[in-house]
């Protein structure tokens, strides 16, 4: 494994963003080959909640930068008590929405101040972590919950709402399994360099992953040497965040099709990544999958290397333009740090090897 | 309470180990002095105080660099214009200016404290369809509300309140532009206007 060389501050403090194209122009289109150059830049690209952000995150933990400082993570506990928030309100608007009444009085109290006026401040106070874990374990809560599917909720709501006893507290400082666990919606396109050996720097672009954001993809379209495309493999059975009426599985392969076969990617290597293999797991375990997918076998839909072999096909179907050998296809739990050092390893080695080839 | 035990503890100990020999003495239980103290400090750790160092060394450490954390505080430093101005610059860089544009178009609305439906319609042409110039990442729930919101002043009143409209985007809005910010606090362009924003206030306070 390399070793950082560039934090995201650069040598001047400048935080390691994408430059405008005065300084560093993502159009420029160097005559260098990929080869030649001292710079690979990998675009890490997929729909919105993919995880995108998360194994940025997790490169940035095991670089030894960003969330692994104590003071970058205390930024962070109004993220993760808005998480709670949002997840508090999401499942209180559901229990209505869906006609699941709250059962319990105080946990009826408890929701009604959720909506109307708790706040992160108020989370300091250590009372409203038996106040909301009161409300988490309340039936009609768990009942909306097990239909989380009709409703827009964080995949870290269990985590969440089972590690409430640290975080409402005012001594509360995030671990760094907290940060990984957050959602945060990416804004705008960040980066960060890092050394691979031989004199080379990997430079890794993350970007946000809704409808809009893709807009801003192509500012780096020119300059990119390889990509990795993330998809979740537990939104089988999800809408769209900006678009509640849109299923995810067809806008990814949508984004995925447009992306792999886009005539400036013909000669990069590309990495699918199958992502959130472990809640895909529990999810089948409970969730029909083939009801989503007409041409699935329904007697093989608990088992979930048929299914990721099912989900491959379907992705890699979508592939007319791109040369198959230098398409590699991963799986992937993000929040699992081991497992994404070994993948982004292995990722990082498939790169290098498409670049020697050139 | 116990932050300020710890020292009184300490410099009492001190005082004993020292005040307590004659002149003579001193020279040759200087060192003994120094040790008890060392040893009662040892002491004193084993037994909690040890977490009370931390505690103070954690105060110390992150006391200088409070940064802004919640969307109040966001708000309020944004009146400051060159910081705007250097935020807006950093959003450009980083592809996320839509948010300060809507930003901006909300801050000059907060005057006027009502929303006319054509200013409604500008900000749906510019910041909420699909593919408007500005198009801000907002949830699907956030536009149902802001449609409902064109739909009330379309049948009523022909406009709505300021505060209802910030109701609907305001949080969304400072989330995204918070994401953008937090990064821009890294830089050093925001120390360099926070060493001078802290020596204005120091001269002209």
């Amino acid at each position: 494994m390399g070793n950082i060389v560039v934090s995201p501050h650069d040598k001047e403090g400048q935080h390691h963003m994408m430059a405008t194209p005065t300084s560093n122009n993502p159009n420029g289109g160097s005559a260098a080959t990929a080869k030649n150059k001292s710079e690979i830049t990998v675009l890490l690209l997929g729909a919105g909640e993919s995880g995108k952000s998360t194994l940025f995150k997790q490169v940035q933990f095991f670089h030894g930068v960003g969330i692994t400082h104590d003071q970058e993570r205390i930024e962070l506990i109004e993220i993760v008590r808005l998480n709670v928030l949002e997840n508090a309100k999401n499942l209180v608007a559901a229990t209505q929405h869906l006609n699941i009444p709250i059962e319990q009085p105080e946990n009826r109290e408890t929701a009604k101040l959720i909506i109307n006026s708790l706040n992160t401040n108020d989370l300091e106070d250590p009372s409203w972590s038996k106040r909301l874990y009161s409300l988490w374990k309340d039936a009609g809560i768990q009942k909306a919950y097990e239909n989380r599917e009709k409703f827009q909720l964080y995949d870290s709501t269990e985590y969440l709402f089972e590690n409430l006893d640290r975080i409402c507290s005012d001594k509360y400082v995030p671990t760094v399994v907290d940060v990984i666990r957050t959602r945060t919606k990416t804004i705008g396109i960040t980066d960060m360099k890092f050394d691979v050996g031989d004199g080379k720097q990997l430079r890794l672009v993350d970007v946000g992953g809704q409808r809009n954001e893709r807009r801003k993809w192509i500012h780096f379209f020119n300059t990119v040497d390889a990509v990795v495309f993330l998809t979740s493999l537990s939104e089988f059975d999800l809408n769209l965040y900006e678009d509640n009426g849109y299923w995810r599985v067809k806008e990814s392969l949508r984004v995925f099709n447009e992306v792999v076969n886009n005539a400036l990617f013909y000669k990069v290597p590309f990495v699918l990544l199958f992502n959130k293999r472990d809640l895909f797991e529990k999810k089948i375990a409970t969730k029909s999958f083939s009801k989503y997918f007409s041409g699935f076998n329904e007697a093989e839909e608990k088992n979930p290397v048929a299914c990721i072999e099912y989900m491959t096909k379907l992705f890699l179907n979508e592939i007319t333009e791109h040369p198959l050998d230098t398409v590699s296809v991963k799986t992937l739990s993000a929040i699992d740090h081991d497992n994404s050092k070994q993948v982004f390893e292995e990722v990082k080695q498939f790169i290098m090897t498409q670049q020697h080839r050139e | 309470m116990l932050l300020l035990l710890f020292p009184i503890v300490i410099c009492i100990l001190v005082a004993v180990g020292t005040a307590s020999l004659d002149v003579q003495q001193k020279e040759y239980q200087n060192v003994g002095g120094i040790f008890n103290t060392i040893l009662c400090f040892v002491f004193l750790t084993m037994n909690g105080g040890g977490v009370v160092l931390i505690e103070i060394y954690k105060r110390i450490r992150y006391a200088k660099s409070q940064k802004t954390n919640s969307a109040d505080d966001l708000e309020n430093i944004l009146k400051n214009e060159d910081l705007f101005n250097l935020f807006r610059e950093y959003s450009e860089k980083e592809f996320s200016l839509e948010n300060i544009e809507f930003y901006s178009v909300m801050l000059k609305l907060k005057v006027q404290k009502v929303v006319s439906e054509k200013e409604l319609d500008e900000i749906d042409d510019t910041f909420i369809k699909n593919y408007s110039k500005y198009e801000v990442n907002l949830p699907s729930s956030c536009k149902r509300e802001f449609y409902k919101l064109k739909e009330q002043a379309q049948e009523k009143t022909h406009q709505v309140e300021y505060s209802a409209l910030w109701q609907v985007f305001g949080n969304d809005l400072v989330l995204n532009m918070m994401d953008t910010f937090r990064r821009l606090q890294e830089t050093s362009n925001y120390s360099q206007w926070e060493s001078v924003s802290k020596y204005q206030k120091h001269i002209h306070p």
